[in-house]
């Protein structure tokens, strides 16, 4: 979690009230604050950038109507992620939903199809390989090795259970290992 | 001697309970459509409507109760029993109670169960394991409880019920009639049915009787098995679907199994006109339409 | 063990979930096995490499006033249809006002979430190329939103039954509890339908009506009046029917 000079969590706790209740410009504090954030993640999940933004605005407009019901449990941060995950996740299924080949997220075709844009031997970095997994697979990557997130938590996050999210992991990193030479 | 003093010695060892039941009798003048509100934990209430503007309440109050408060005010009369403080056993009250015959009732018992007869105003009736039972024709009846079963008898409309693992069982009913159910049972007799919606978890659903010509009955299982027994001259539009359970119909046509990737099946047909409208759904549950 | 063990095991064993002694069994396997030695490196090196990628990206260009564009537009007063039981079928007793509030809050959350009829159903572009209407509340977004926020209301719902576990003869307790494992058991045969049809509406308009019930449960669970007014202590000794 960022933590800038002078930020402490009843100050952002202020900011949330305030812009609960209507107030625009705190909620173009909290913004500021967190779009950096939120807008990895949606990189990082969608990997495409012009999806990233548009999910990161559909995030921060879904955050201003949802406010009401944040409880202040956790922190705002926590929160915030889970809306972004939630948002990627519900966005992608929209889109993609009538796409056969995307209704199995692991479609091991959809793999092979971008692995071999890169068999012309350009050298693959790590974003790159995990912007080529399976959408499944990508998900669970990046919230549990990039993100921190427990199995038990993403299971919650995104419904996938924990058993399958544990064996996503293993396949996203055996894939990555072999793009990667790892 | 020695055993007349061993007896007596005996006899102040020994604590006689001096706890009497007691009896309550009351008799109060009250409006002809007002409210009466009653309280109570283990036992019974009775309560029974007549041609007086008068409450007229018959209780005998179980042992660990302190009294039967009764508490009249404007147009509303509460009765409730109040147990003794720091007691930890409670035997059973038995509230017989006669009311004017339009009052609106709201009861509420913990195990004590309820008997209405005879009121047609609305009723408000709570419990969590008693019994609930209505005859008579209300106005309206909401029931609840959790492991209490709930029995209405010949109460036509304005019927809501639900319970968590008691049966239900509706007896005539005819417009308005919701039940929802957990791994409790419904079973419900329609008498010309208007509208009925039913709704049950993994207990069973079973519908009997007649529609009328414009009625529509909706059932919603998620593993119990629904029965919907109807007259062969039965005339109605059928649309039945279980996601993974079996659909057996004595109306003729066959079920067909779903276009998907799971099993399942669905069956869509009319009979007659096609007047009525039948909707059944579950999702593990079997369905079967038969033929009375 | 062997190299082949240690594949299966790899994961598990960078994550730290082995138990001691499978732990120990891969130690010593790596002492003897320059090559299984050199591939745990190298995925090391790429985990840590993960966990090592910035948390927070700027975009390229600054997105405020296109998200203020959509928050001027169309804000909907979003208002509770479900107000906190004022019938009050149970408050007479004096229970916990903890668990009112509570449940207030809660009834007021399901109705400003997704379980509302939306009234615009979303439109999708078959296969086919024809248009499919969904009803309302099977967007996915909703699913996959309202199940966390599901899953927060029912645990904090589990929490007061919990904490009032006495206040409720043993019997219905038993009984509340057992009906909740059904519905949960039933929320899991969905969600399994689903695994394999994520789209299909129908199933996911089921699992948030489940969802619905079982917090409706749940609610009722936690308002049921106590066996002693007042106190929550005691019991009922002798029950007319025999179902206390």
């Amino acid at each position: 979690m960022d933590r800038r000079g002078g930020f402490h969590e009843g100050e952002e706790a202020a900011l949330v009230d305030r812009a609960a209740a209507g107030d625009r410009a705190a909620f173009e504090r909290l913004y500021r604050r967190h779009v950096g954030r939120v807008y990895a993640l949606c990189l990082r999940m969608s990997g495409k950038k012009d999806m990233a933004e548009e999910l990161t605005q559909e995030v921060f407009v879904k955050t201003w109507e949802k406010l009401h019901s944040f409880r202040g449990e956790s922190a705002f941060s926590s929160w915030l992620h889970r809306l972004t995950v939630n948002v990627v996740l519900g966005e992608w299924r929209t889109r993609y939903r009538h796409q056969a080949a995307v209704a199995a997220m692991d479609d091991a075709s959809l793999f092979a199809k971008e692995a071999s844009k890169n068999a012309a031997g350009v050298e693959m970095d790590l974003e790159r390989a995990v912007a080529t997994l399976p959408l499944g697979a990508r998900t669970v990557f990046v919230l549990h090795d990039i993100e921190g997130y427990g199995h038990e938590e993403i299971g919650s996050l995104s419904g996938i259970a924990p058993g399958t999210s544990k064996a996503q992991l293993h396949s996203a990193r055996k894939k990555l290992r072999e793009m990667l030479k790892k | 001697m020695k055993k007349l003093a061993i007896l007596m010695t005996i006899l102040t060892m020994i604590p006689i309970t001096a706890w009497t039941q007691q009896e309550v009798s009351r008799l109060l003048d009250t409006t002809p459509d007002g409210t009466v509100e009653v309280q109570n934990l283990a036992g019974s209430v009775t309560i029974i409507g007549w041609e007086r503007n008068q409450v007229e309440i018959q209780a005998t109050l179980g042992e660990g109760v302190e009294e039967l408060e009764i508490d009249p005010s404007e147009g509303a009369i509460e009765i409730s029993v109040k147990p003794l403080p720091d007691v930890k056993m409670f035997g059973d009250t038995h509230l017989t109670i006669h009311v004017p015959l339009s009052s609106t009732l709201e009861v509420e018992t913990v195990a004590a169960d309820i008997d209405i007869k005879e009121v047609t105003g609305e009723l408000e009736l709570a419990s969590v394991s008693g019994d609930i039972t209505v005859g008579g024709s209300p106005e309206s009846v909401e029931a609840e409880c959790v492991s209490g079963d709930i029995l209405l008898k010949g109460v036509r409309d304005g019927i809501e019920a639900a319970s968590v693992s008691g049966n239900i069982i509706l007896q005539g009913v005819r417009n308005d009639v919701e039940a929802e159910n957990v791994s409790g049972k419904i079973h419900v007799i329609g008498d010309n049915l208007g509208s009925g919606e039913f709704e049950v978890v993994s207990g069973n659903l079973l519908f009997e009787g007649t529609l009328h010509p414009e009625g529509s009955l909706e059932c919603e299982c998620f593993s119990g098995t629904v029965e919907i027994r109807l007259p062969a001259s039965i005339s109605a539009d059928f649309d039945i679907e279980t996601f993974s359970g079996t659909i057996v119909n004595d109306f003729g046509v066959e079920a067909t199994s779903k276009d998907s990737m799971v099993s399942g099946q669905e069956l869509q047909f009319s009979t007659g006109s096609g007047d009525a409208d039948i909707s059944v759904e579950t999702f593990s549950g079997t369905i079967r339409l038969i033929k009375i | 063990m062997n190299c082949k063990d240690f594949q299966e095991v790899l994961n598990d064993f960078i994550d730290g979930l082995l138990s001691p002694e499978e732990k120990q069994k891969v130690e010593t396997h790596l002492e003897a096995c320059p090559v299984c030695r050199e591939e745990l490196e190298r995925f090391r090196s790429l985990i840590a490499e993960a966990r090592a990628l910035p948390k927070s990206v700027s975009p390229a260009r600054d997105l405020w006033p296109d998200i203020l564009d959509r928050l001027e537009g169309g804000e909907e007063e979003i208002s509770a249809e479900e107000k906190a039981d004022s019938r009050a079928w149970w408050s007479r007793y004096g229970f916990l006002a903890a668990a009112a509030v509570l449940i207030a809050i809660i009834t007021v959350f399901l109705a400003t979430s997704f379980f509302m009829e939306r009234e615009d159903p979303s439109l999708q572009f078959a296969e086919d190329g024809s248009i499919q209407v969904l009803p309302a509340a099977t967007a996915p977004e909703d699913i996959v939103l309202a199940e966390a926020e599901y899953l927060t209301a029912s645990e904090k719902l589990l929490q007061v039954l919990n904490e009032r576990g006495d206040s409720l003869s043993p019997k219905t307790l038993a009984v509340v509890r057992q009906n909740i494992g059904l519905i949960d058991s039933a929320i899991g045969e969905i969600k399994g339908a689903l695994e394999k049809d994520p789209a299909n509406p129908q199933l996911n308009q089921l699992l948030l009506a489940t969802y619905q019930r079982q917090l409706k449960l749940l609610k009722r669970a936690t308002a049921l009046p106590p066996r002693k007014p007042g106190r929550g202590t005691g019991f009922i000794l002798r029950d007319s029917s025999n179902r206390l």
